[in-house]
């Protein structure tokens, strides 16, 4: 019995020793529901095992807490809580800001800050929180990347598409793409409300074939697989008009239903996250990630490899696992190197990262990258 | 004249998908009192069995829905065999938790074992073209869907009130202990209930994928929600209540998302919902609720 308690005992204080030799990264995100299709752990896994098979960083490995929110605020503060306790030096969580700030106020107590991969929102940015970092660059970035390209292929006459459900991603972005459209000498024709699960849009195609004007572009933030309904319902009803929007494009189904008749995809392209093509980084991740045996089912799991990417280097370029040092230096350097782009960084930006944004568009079915510049023509009053 | 057409059209169509699916609904709890809030995850169940016969390169049209059809009907025999037989004459909040539960853990296996992205199936696409009725354009999966619903409520109509089977349900609705002392089996009853209701499921969600072209697990949660709300307004147990239910909710949507202006557009399912609760309030039971005392329930 003794022997049995003094083991006991020897594991309880080893477990402190063994902890500084891991960097932990804690993700509470919808690993089932709804949103489990766009939560990065699986590429956080990944790229953290390519990490540690080449030595780790400083000779530590990285170690990703993953655990279900299923989507659920309290659910993801308590996992913070969780992880926090097991001394996480940074967290992830689902990109919605009804999550993300109180989650970020929560980390904030302990010095640690959140690095989300994929939030646009420009709720995030509006100084509620300062220990927030997003890999990627907010909504108003990629709505002006897809009008620019809509204006180089004569796009004049637009009809937006919006919705409340989905916050000022579903709500704002195509309004954005309606300033640039309009300061680039189109018009936005008509603005039609939609809901998220919308099998059905045929109410919406009757008032577009009502308008004066025939139509150019169909502007949409929304989500798979809504939008290839409507892409669908659109041509059948004799719509020849682009359907451009937003990263919630960026799904593997979408190129699926071009697979009887790649045609029906001639005219479809949308701003992104990252390259998602067949060349890109993203889709050679996926592939290596495929042969170290981890499914890395599409860009957005993908994303998590740029939180531990931007980790393990901001951890090496410092030589410190001290959460603030980490968010310190993060936010000083010129330049990042993660896994979906060459580089990003937070000197200007403070809380997005700044970077190109990817035109996707599709040749015979398949994705072709159209553009990958950072616009200079923005909306400025986007916060 | 011709915008109002089209929009008369879409709400018409709008209301079949629900009436198809209230009905679904409707016909199980007339007998049984449950509400099954399983039926969206039986239209699942024939989604995946559209992806299943996809990887087995099965793309002919007819077996792909019949198999669709058959699966659902088959998932919804054994849902009342192993779920809600044993808890048959419990309370009916047991029955209602006891759907909740079964329709959680079948979307988790659909997750766990199938995935949690949508999956494209692209084989009924056909069934989708323009067709110019009387100047209007409209899709034909419209008019299949309406002609669809009208056939199943006037076959179910004939099932109901010609065949023993059909009587012997519209009896058990009514008093079900008198019809097993007049030696009917409940067993069958039952079993038959939830044939029907998985035969509506199998229907609705070949229009539904003839549609959205991609099953993941959470398809049927916003086709059985409209259901119980057209089944709440037709009044609960009421089979035309549940199809006059369905068409006020395809009317009463349409019109909202047509008539709201833009910057009201994010209150559209307030002004839904507000407009369905005046009508509870007219008719607190649903318009045709069945008498309770007397009278023919289905």
């Amino acid at each position: 019995m003794k022997k049995y308690i003094l083991t006991a005992a020897c594991l309880t204080f080893a477990v402190p020793a063994m902890a500084e030799d891991t960097i932990k990264l804690g993700l509470g995100v919808p690993m089932t529901g709804d949103y489990a299709p766009y939560a990065e752990w699986q590429g956080a896994r990944c790229m953290a095992e390519m990490i540690n098979a080449d030595g780790g960083v400083d000779g530590k490995k990285i170690e990703v807490l993953v655990q279900d929110s299923g989507g659920d605020t309290q659910t993801a503060i308590s996992l913070a809580q969780k992880f926090l306790d097991e001394g996480a030096v940074m967290l992830g969580t689902i990109p919605f800001s009804d999550t993300m700030i109180p989650v970020a106020q929560v980390a904030a107590e302990y010095g640690v800050s959140i690095f989300q991969p994929q939030s646009t929102q420009v709720e995030m940015h509006a100084g509620l929180v300062d220990n927030f970092f997003t890999g990627v660059s907010p909504d108003p970035f990629t709505a002006t990347a897809a009008a620019n390209y809509a204006l180089e292929q004569g796009v004049k006459n637009v009809v937006l598409m919006t919705s409340d459900e989905g916050g000022s991603w579903s709500a704002r972005t195509p309004l954005w793409f309606g300033d640039v459209i309009e300061a680039g000498g189109g018009e936005v024709l008509s603005k039609l409300n939609f809901s998220f699960g919308t099998s059905d849009w045929s109410p919406q195609i009757a008032e577009i074939k009502a308008l004066d004007k025939p139509v150019d572009a169909v502007y949409i933030s929304s989500i798979m697989p809504d939008i290839s309904v409507l892409i669908r319902q659109l041509k059948s009803a004799g719509i020849d008009a682009w359907v451009v929007g937003s990263d919630g494009f960026d799904d593997p189904s979408l190129d699926e239903i071009g697979a009887d008749d790649p045609s029906i995809l001639d005219k479809v392209f949308f701003a992104t996250l990252a390259p998602s093509h067949a060349d890109s980084a993203v889709v050679q991740f996926m592939n290596d990630c495929k042969e170290m045996g981890i499914d890395v089912p599409g860009l957005f799991p993908a994303t998590g490899a740029d939180t531990v990417k931007a980790l393990a280097w901001a951890i090496e370029t410092s030589g410190s696992t001290d959460p603030k040092t980490i968010a310190d230096t993060l936010r000083s350097a010129d330049s990042i190197p993660v896994m979906s782009v060459d580089e990003i960084s937070f000197k200007e930006t403070k809380t997005y990262a700044q970077r190109t944004i990817p035109v996707i568009g599709f040749k015979e079915g398949k994705r072709v990258l159209i553009s990958n510049v950072i616009p200079e023509n923005t909306p400025k009053d986007w916060n | 004249m011709e915008y109002i057409v089209q929009q008369v059209i879409n709400a018409l169509a709008f209301g079949a998908e629900y009436a198809l699916l209230a009905l679904g609904l409707a016909i199980v709890f007339s007998i049984m009192g449950l509400v099954n809030f399983a039926h969206g995850e039986i239209i699942a169940v024939g989604g995946y069995t559209m992806v299943a016969l996809g990887a087995l390169m099965i793309g002919n049209p007819y077996i792909v829905i019949a198999s669709a059809v058959v699966a659902a009907m088959f998932a919804s025999v054994m849902l009342e065999r192993f779920a809600f037989r044993p808890v048959r004459y419990a309370d009916p909040t047991t029955g209602l938790l006891t759907a909740f539960g079964v329709s959680m853990i079948l979307q988790n296996l659909f997750l766990l074992f199938v995935s949690p992205r949508p999956i494209a199936v692209t084989s009924l696409y056909f069934l989708d073209w323009p067709v110019n009725l009387f100047g209007v354009q409209v899709s034909s999966l419209q008019l299949f869907e309406t002609g669809a619903t009208a056939l199943v409520i006037v076959a179910l109509m004939l099932f109901l009130r010609r065949t023993t089977l059909g009587i012997a349900m519209r009896a058990a609705a009514l008093d079900f202990e008198m019809v097993r002392l007049v030696g009917i089996r409940a067993n069958r009853v039952f079993a038959v209930a939830f044939l029907v209701s998985g035969l509506l499921a199998g229907l609705a969600c070949i229009f539904i994928m003839a549609r959205r072209g991609s099953v993941d697990p959470h398809m049927g949660f916003n086709p059985v929600l409209k259901a119980f709300v057209a089944c709440v307004v037709g009044g609960f147990g009421s089979l035309p209540g549940a199809v006059l239910g369905g068409f006020i909710l395809g009317a009463v949507e349409v019109a909202m998302l047509v008539l709201l202006p833009q910057e009201y557009g994010g209150m559209k399912d307030a002004f839904v919902f507000g407009i369905i609760a005046l009508l509870l309030i007219w008719r607190p039971n649903g318009i045709l609720s069945p008498r309770i005392e007397k009278g023919d329930k289905v």
